[in-house]
């Protein structure tokens, strides 16, 4: 029996640092600077990624990015009734899915027990827009108009055909959960350049039902927890607790942490838990966003353009087209990595009406933050992303009606697109089968997006690591290229 | 017809040289080993078996040279590398025979004779065995995965490789399209075997060409005999390279490129104009990037002592590094509180700031002849302050400023011709400023290069 009291403060992990690598690191540090080795005063704040720099002190290249703006479609929207016109899909329609096209691809189960998969073709109109020629259906009037800012890949691809490990997927490069979300990978690498507000803000579109959405997919998995995402919840509370309660002033919430400062240093010094340093940087992070964050919601200095330019919708808290506003306040103050989720995209059946909801809900705001960024200048060094975790299939689940239908999940091909710093404007890259079942040209996988997003912001992604239980870890585990074709 | 199935004898035949070569190797080892067993033992008289041995490794070795030597004359080997194994396997056969002779009659010759013939053959054996290795995996294959230092002992001092991420600096045909031919074409087509009377070591001989005429007339792919060999359809008998892999779509991309665009054998990619059409290729084969470098990328300068750089932070500049091997800065002021003094003690870093924000600061028109000499700043953020037509005047003289953000400042249409005058400018904001939304668009079209941004609302 353990009676050791004062020893089990060390996680098992922790212990094991120590006393392996923890006593290498000592002794090094002792051979360097001998004299260290007495010093009794410990810095509170000692690793290097506590400041404003992140880990990798400098970016490995020069950055085309320096903010991320991440419109996250859960759900996973239609790309043949958005993007991808086939209308041999049209032509088609109601045949039996031939088999050559699907190949070996599953299904879910959902849909593989339907004893024909009859092709669906779209109900919207498609036309072409801009110089560039890029087709687009009539349910997003306003993106259309800036296809020419746009950069579509229609040859993304996933591996997972669930929701859940598909949303994990591209938000951590891993099926499973537990892993380092993009935003904390990128907080953890770069650090911050507003030390008043997190580097990674999430933005959820409020009351949005469908599949959920886990915080994992903004977690810090095994790096400092820190580097998390912050949500920022629409409402009274912007951020839960943040606010001082009744009878407590600033000055002396001030003292507070200064005294309790005092008391987990002597606690680190102790016990040496690293994420007692984490969460002093928490608490002092906290104390600075009791200012920044009030003044970052409060949108009263937005003028009615920027209103109607956004849509009424933007007037009402919680929406994706006031989340978009506030998307913007937060680049403009240098928030690094900005991720908006907008569910319901998730349309098994009854498409034509459902996405027409969801398409109104998303396509101006859209359009107009990029169009916004753009005359703000920010898309000078700012990247807009738009897309869901995956496709949808080219036949319908359930009963195909003139009028009705529904998609099932389609990981095999899917289109996202991007605007803003560092990438081509008005270009396409990749295509898929005359079906919109396959890939034919310039497939990209989720991990190619990734490190092409990682490149865009300066950081090889196989050289940004985190060594965790033994092995070394990347956003990109063992894979991904990145995309140079798409790059400007 | 004769000659196409004389050259598949010469193939069929040939390719039984790996298959027989191992066997008569064996036999003379063997015999060899025996040999020396019986010494050890002292036998009184050698085993007949021995000279057996050695016959059957001449008869044998006699098999796998006539299929060796016609493997040879596919002439899908260099002449250099061919020559020595090619005589020195025969000279092993003859030996084997002499030995069958000597061994025949053993104690007619003295040991030291005996033991002399032992261990030649088994020298020549084994360079004759590694020089085939050689051959058939290249000369890198023994050593490839030695430890480093043995490699590096073994193989010698790699050429040096033409650095490929300076995409203005390769050669066209020596970097692209030589090795490409090195691996497809020269193999039959070299200083000593020329083919169809081709040599296609060097441009010229390529232009002289083979019995059919020039091998290839530049900017005319239609007109190229190489050319329409290397896309006919592979079972045509003109088809090339006959044996071996075809050139890959990329490779033919590169051979067409360059037949058409590129004039002069020392022509460097920086020298050309690039076609649309090769970019994608040059990027997915060579990760040539073709597309033209951001001026700040192309900047050489010692990074800036850390000392300045702490004093630029202790005056309230927010400091980043562009990163990796990139020494200049990316500068913003944080914060609205701009004093003059401040502005002034960027000059340390005036080579160094090729990224500035003075953003939402109360920075005044005549401060800014603090930074108008700043010579590699490449974008300037000065929006939302109360900057006017003369301060953008005072700025005129920054020749690569390429972006230069005004939105929400006071200049009104008459910065509009000292915009135009700056050569670098590519992208100029202009919302929510007195800039007529009308003159704005006029300069945006007329000025190609510049592009004007004005907004909605």
């Amino acid at each position: 029996m353990c009676t050791h009291h004062e020893n089990k403060n060390y996680t098992r992990r922790d212990f094991l640092t120590k006393t392996t690598l923890g006593m290498g690191a000592l002794s090094l540090a002792s051979m360097i600077d001998p004299m260290g080795l007495f010093a009794k005063e410990t810095p509170l704040i000692t690793s290097p990624h506590m400041n404003s720099g992140g880990a990798l002190g400098k970016p490995h290249f020069p950055p085309k990015v320096k903010r991320v703006i991440y419109l996250f479609q859960s759900g996973a929207p239609s790309q043949l009734d958005l993007f991808d016109y086939k209308p041999l899909l049209n032509k088609m329609n109601g045949q039996d899915l031939p088999k050559s096209v699907q190949g070996e691809q599953r299904l879910t189960g959902m849909s593989s027990g339907q004893a024909t998969l009859p092709m669906a073709g779209t109900v919207f109109n498609f036309k072409q827009h801009g110089d560039s020629g890029a087709w687009m259906s009539d349910l997003m009037p306003h993106t259309s108009k800036i296809v020419d800012e746009l950069c579509f890949i229609k040859s993304m691809y996933t591996e997972a055909i669930n929701h859940d490990p598909a949303v994990t997927f591209f938000q951590t490069g891993s099926q499973l959960p537990g892993r380092p979300s993009i935003g904390s990978w990128v907080s953890y690498g770069l650090g911050t350049d507003n030390k008043n507000l997190p580097e990674f803000v999430v933005l959820v579109t409020k009351d949005k039902f469908g599949q959920p959405l886990y915080s994992r997919s903004w977690g810090n998995g095994f790096l400092p927890s820190q580097h998390q995402g912050v949500q920022f919840r629409s409402g009274k509370d912007p951020v839960l607790y943040l606010t001082n309660p009744p009878g407590i002033d600033p000055k002396s919430r001030r003292e507070q942490l200064d005294q309790l400062q005092r008391l987990e240093k002597i606690n680190h010094q102790d016990i040496g838990d690293p994420e007692i340093l984490a969460r002093m940087a928490q608490y002092e992070m906290a104390f600075r966003m009791q200012t920044s964050v009030p003044e970052i919601m409060d949108t009263s200095d937005e003028s009615d353009a920027t209103y109607a330019m956004y849509g009424e919708d933007s007037r009402k808290p919680g929406t994706f087209a006031a989340n978009c506003i506030l998307a913007r306040r937060l680049a403009e103050r240098d928030v690094k990595f900005i991720q908006l989720y907008h569910q319901g995209w998730d349309q098994h059946g009854n498409l034509p009406t459902a996405i027409k909801v969801q398409a109104k809900e998303t396509d101006q705001a859209t359009a107009a933050l990029i169009t916004d960024l753009k005359q703000r200048g920010l898309l000078e060094d700012t990247l807009v992303i738009w897309g869901g975790e995956f496709g949808r299939t080219n036949y319908s689940q359930g009963q195909l009606t003139p009028t009705n239908f529904g998609r099932d999940h389609h990981p095999k091909c899917f289109t996202i697109f991007m605007a803003g710093a560092g990438i081509k404007k008005g270009f396409t890259l990749g295509a898929t089968d005359d079906f919109g079942y396959n890939v034919v040209q310039r497939p990209v996988h989720v991990h190619d997006f990734q490190a092409t997003l990682m490149h865009l912001l300066g950081v090889d992604h196989e050289r940004l690591t985190f060594k965790s239980q033994g092995r070394r870890y990347r956003l990109t585990d063992v894979h991904g290229e990145v995309v140079k074709e798409i790059l400007s | 017809m004769n000659t196409l199935l004389a050259f598949d004898f010469t193939n069929f035949v040939g390719r039984f040289h790996p298959i027989l070569v191992h066997l008569p190797i064996g036999f003379i080892l063997m015999s060899i080993f025996m040999e020396w067993y019986q010494r050890i033992q002292k036998t009184t008289k050698l085993s007949s078996l021995i000279s057996y041995g050695w016959l059957l490794a001449g008869i044998g070795g006699a098999f796998a040279a006539f299929c060796g030597w016609w493997l040879g004359e596919t002439g899908l080997y260099f002449e250099d590398d061919l020559f020595l194994h090619r005589w020195m396997g025969i000279a092993i056969v003859l030996i084997s025979f002499v030995g069958w002779w000597l061994k025949k009659n053993a104690e007619n010759h003295a040991n030291s004779l005996h033991q002399i013939v032992n261990f030649l053959v088994i020298g020549l054996i084994t360079v004759e065995g590694h020089l085939g290795g050689n051959l058939t995996h290249g000369e890198a294959y023994l050593f490839e995965y030695a430890p480093e230092s043995i490699r590096d002992m073994m193989l010698g001092e790699k050429e040096a490789m033409t650095d490929l991420s300076k995409a203005d600096s390769v050669v066209v045909y020596n970097d692209l399209v030589k090795p490409i031919f090195e691996q497809k074409c020269f193999a039959c087509h070299n200083n000593e075997v020329t083919r169809g009377g081709l040599n296609m070591a060097a441009i010229d001989s390529m232009l002289v060409g083979g019995d059919g005429g020039p091998a290839y007339t530049p900017s005319n792919v239609s007109e190229s005999e190489l050319f329409r060999r290397i896309t006919l359809p592979q079972k045509n008998i003109k088809f090339m390279p006959p044996v071996g892999d075809p050139l890959t779509y990329d490779e033919i991309k590169i051979v067409e490129w360059w037949i058409e665009q590129v004039a002069s054998p020392d022509s460097k990619i920086g020298d050309i104009e690039v076609a649309e059409s090769i970019k994608p290729t040059l990027l997915r084969k060579y990760g040539l990037d073709t597309n033209p470098k951001p001026y700040y990328e192309t900047v050489n300068i010692a990074p800036l002592d850390s000392v300045q750089i702490t004093a630029l932070e202790q005056n309230g500049f927010t400091v980043n590094v562009l990163g990796g091997e990139n020494p200049l800065l990316d500068v913003k002021f944080s914060g609205k509180a701009l004093t003059e003094e401040q502005l002034k003690s960027l000059a340390p870093a005036a080579a160094h700031i090729t990224w500035l924000s003075l953003a939402r600061t109360n920075v005044k028109d005549e401060w800014l002849s603090a930074i108008a000499s700043f010579e590699n700043l490449t974008r300037l953020q000065l929006e939302k302050t109360a900057i006017t037509d003369q301060g953008v005047e005072t700025l005129s003289g920054l020749k690569h400023l390429e972006v230069l953000n005004l939105y929400g400042t006071q200049v009104t249409d008459s910065c509009l011709p000292t915009l135009q005058k700056m050569e670098g400018l590519k992208r100029v904001y202009l919302w929510k400023t007195k800039v007529s939304t009308a003159n704005a668009k006029s300069l945006d079209e007329n000025e190609k290069k510049l592009a004007v941004i004005t907004g909605q609302g």
